[in-house]
């Protein structure tokens, strides 16, 4: 399941490649696969590892819970990060809490707990729990109908063949009725069965309208990859490629086209740009640290929301004193989180929830931007057990059960599996001091300044919190569950894994970075392909589909162009 | 006389640079624990996991870890300094020999300490610790509701009641 079309950096300085792509996660693999479908020769440079899955997704032994993922080194990108706002007393019952601990943070600034992300071979999408969320049709016209954030200059009818072609590609599995983000077809796999744990939380709040949560886990064998054995740990790295990251899926099919080549390891330092409006080369650092240079038609960043604006605004030159693309001033602007609220309860009867799918159910009952009263902007609600780590032996000893002893030894054999816990993501709105810059002070080993984020969240995100954290409340009060145990959020704990905004797509140069073909809308041949370019985040919805479906997108049009020998 | 002086000058200098040199290092790489400080430290993870349970390999596993992680070290040598003095209020010799209810006590008191006290976070570090390392065993994994690993069988009946 691994690529195998890696060649070396010799190589890649002298091949004739149509287009070079910076990132091999979901918008990099998305771009490299409809590029190689019509036949066009693509580079693809990626900055992390390769990952070997009997190696890196230590599942199968008693100690796996104390192996983190993702472990080679290098795995992780350096960043620094400045906390902003102070604490709103008012939403104080947010706070992180540990019922053996008692409350998790102090002070009234916002802790870091951490950046979620994945830098290797496939990105984020080797710990994602393969979820495959369509954007709500009206979140992405959050400014002309509700006065906040910006629209996409697309609108989901655009988008819609893309998604389809996407999950039919990673062999998503869903049920066909999903109210307002209508199909063109059915999924390609049915839903997954849902698990018992999740059958309780469904017979105990009927009114959320749980739905099987879409997903690019395959419930049955498809595409030469094996259904689902339900481990239950897709975000520590699924080693069977059951799970659609990228690398077993778009990559995969990338590399096996013949047309395509992944150097592993290399890393962007800067693109060079001529006199004629174009990005004429891309110096990047092979493991080695030797600097080498590349260059194609066409340049496709897919690095992230926090990666391609360091690289662009790294990119300075006679042409972009002010960064690559940031004529609008808007390269690393409008940096969106990940809000989100998570509680752990205990319940009184043995559900077994160390199985299954980490959300096999999702609630989209508060999905809309309109649909939390008092507040703009939506969320949805899913099982979070296992995201919350909640799922092993160890993680009961030490969080679950209190005290010490022949008593806590045999306290967590009676209740392991009664451990669960419910999640909500809500909409995060861009704030003037949320972005992301260079960091004056500190360089990575290659000497390029690392990203550095500001946070800030909007005023009303501890609104959407506590619409969440009440709503689960209500789900463990119905189920009669015999303790709540822990409460995660974003009220005190900076742990962002969703990350948006920070090269806006839009219509007009003066207030984005790209248009909606995803292309720069002064450097003709540079197209921005990941979560940076949205407008707007969503209602909690999971970005890696929109992505790949932006990555089809963008390839189509960058494909039609080269045809008509327009770039 | 002033070459006396000068001389002197430089000695204290010296001799300050030399002992900040050392509180520095000592600050920065704490020496390894000593014999003391390891049976200390096996007596408290042993009380920790109770009746015997305490499998040598896991002790030593801890303390390996002890002197490998340096912020680990600094918890345990204040922290069990401080449960140390503890027992030796009740009139005791050692933390290890202490009886099994003196030690329950000694837990109690350090669990309800109060929170960002040397005590408490001596106390939740090495429970995390030990019960990290005794509970990632794979008979004590067997003894629980949990089959097997996650992978590579997976848990295919997970629709069905545990």
């Amino acid at each position: 399941m691994t690529p195998t079309g890696v060649e070396s950096a010799s190589n890649t300085a002298q091949r004739d490649f149509d287009a070079i792509i910076v990132g091999s996660g979901a918008g990099g693999g998305a771009c490299a696969y409809a590029l190689t479908r019509r036949q066009l020769k693509v580079l693809v440079l990626e900055a992390g590892p390769r990952f070997d899955p009997a190696r890196d997704y230590p599942l199968s032994g008693a100690d796996w819970e104390t192996r983190s993922f993702p472990a080679p080194e290098g795995s992780r990108w350096e960043i620094t990060l400045v906390a902003g706002e102070t604490l709103d007393p008012a939403y104080s019952r947010l706070r992180s809490w540990n019922h053996l601990r008692g409350e998790l943070t102090e002070g009234d600034q916002r802790e870091f707990g951490e950046y979620l992300h994945v830098r290797g071979v496939g990105g984020s999408t080797l710990h994602f729990t393969g979820e495959a969320h369509r954007l709500h049709p009206a979140a992405m016209k959050m400014y002309s109908r509700f006065g906040v954030a910006a629209d996409w200059p697309i609108d989901y009818a655009e988008l819609e063949p893309y998604y389809l072609a996407a999950e039919r590609l990673i062999g998503a599995a869903g049920k066909a009725d999903e109210g307002a983000r209508w199909r063109s077809g059915p999924y390609p796999l049915p839903a997954h069965p849902l698990s018992f744990a999740s059958r309780r939380i469904v017979a105990a709040s009927r009114e959320l309208g749980w739905v099987p949560n879409p997903l690019g886990v395959l419930s049955q064998p498809f595409d030469g990859r094996p259904g689902c054995n339900y481990c239950n740990q897709c975000n520590r790295g699924c080693p069977r490629g059951d799970k659609a990251s990228v690398e077993v899926t778009f990559l995969r099919q990338a590399l096996a086209s013949g047309f395509c080549v992944l150097q592993s390891g290399a890393q962007v330092l800067r693109l060079e740009t001529g006199d004629d409006e174009r990005i004429r080369r891309v110096i990047y650092a092979e493991g080695t640290g030797a600097e080498q240079a590349c260059s194609a038609p066409v340049v496709m960043l897919c690095g992230g929301a926090v990666q391609t604006p360091r690289l662009l605004l790294a990119s300075t030159g006679t042409h972009a004193r002010e960064g690559l693309g940031n004529e609008s001033g808007q390269v690393g602007r409008n940096f969106m989180e990940t809000v989100f609220q998570a509680t752990a309860a205990l319940a009184r009867e043995p559900l077994g929830t160390w199985r299954g799918l980490p959300s096999d159910i999702i609630s989209w009952a508060f999905n809309a931007p309109d649909g939390i009263a008092g507040a703009t902007g939506g969320c949805r609600l899913m099982p979070f057990t296992s995201s919350m780590d909640l799922a092993g032996p160890i993680a009961y000893a030490t969080r679950v059960v209190g005290g010490w002893g022949k008593k806590h030894r045999e306290r967590v054999a009676e209740v392991f599996g009664r451990a669960i816990a419910l999640g909500g993501i809500a909409e995060c709105l861009p704030h003037p001091q949320a972005y992301v810059d260079l960091d004056p002070w500190r360089r990575d080993r290659h000497g390029m300044p690392l990203a550095r984020l500001h946070l800030h969240l909007d005023a009303e995100a501890a609104r959407r919190q506590d619409f969440m954290a009440k709503k689960i409340a209500e789900v463990f009060s119905a189920m009669n569950v015999e303790a709540i145990i822990e409460r995660l959020g974003s009220y005190d704990t900076i742990a962002a894994s969703h990350v948006f905004g920070t090269c806006r797509m839009g219509a007009t140069a003066r207030d984005s970075v790209v248009d909606r073909h995803c292309r720069s809308h002064r450097w003709r041949n540079l197209f921005i392909v990941d979560a940076s370019v949205f407008p707007s985040s969503g209602g909690g919805e999971a970005p890696s589909l929109t992505i790949e479906a932006l990555g089809l997108r963008a390839a189509d049009f960058v494909a039609d162009s080269l045809a008509r020998r327009e770039l | 006389m002033t070459d006396r002086r000068a001389l002197l000058r430089w000695g204290i200098g010296l001799g300050l640079l030399a002992s900040s040199g050392g509180l520095l290092r000592s600050l920065l790489w704490p020496p390894p624990l000593d014999t003391d400080e390891t049976a200390l430290l096996k007596a408290y993870a042993a009380a920790l996991l109770g009746d015997g349970e305490a499998a040598d390999a896991i002790l030593d596993a801890l303390v390996a870890r002890a002197n490998q992680d340096r912020g680990l070290r600094r918890t345990v040598r204040r922290g069990l300094s401080a449960v140390e003095r503890l027992a030796k209020e009740g009139g005791h010799a050692s933390l290890g020999a202490l009886a099994a209810g003196e030690t329950d006590t000694l837990l109690k008191i350090a669990a309800g300490a109060q929170a960002g006290s040397v005590l408490r976070i001596a106390y939740e570090r090495l429970r995390l610790e030990i019960f990290a390392l005794h509970f990632a065993r794979p008979e004590v994994v067997a003894s629980l509701a949990l089959p097997a690993p996650p992978q590579p069988l997976g848990f295919a009946k997970y629709e069905d009641a545990p």
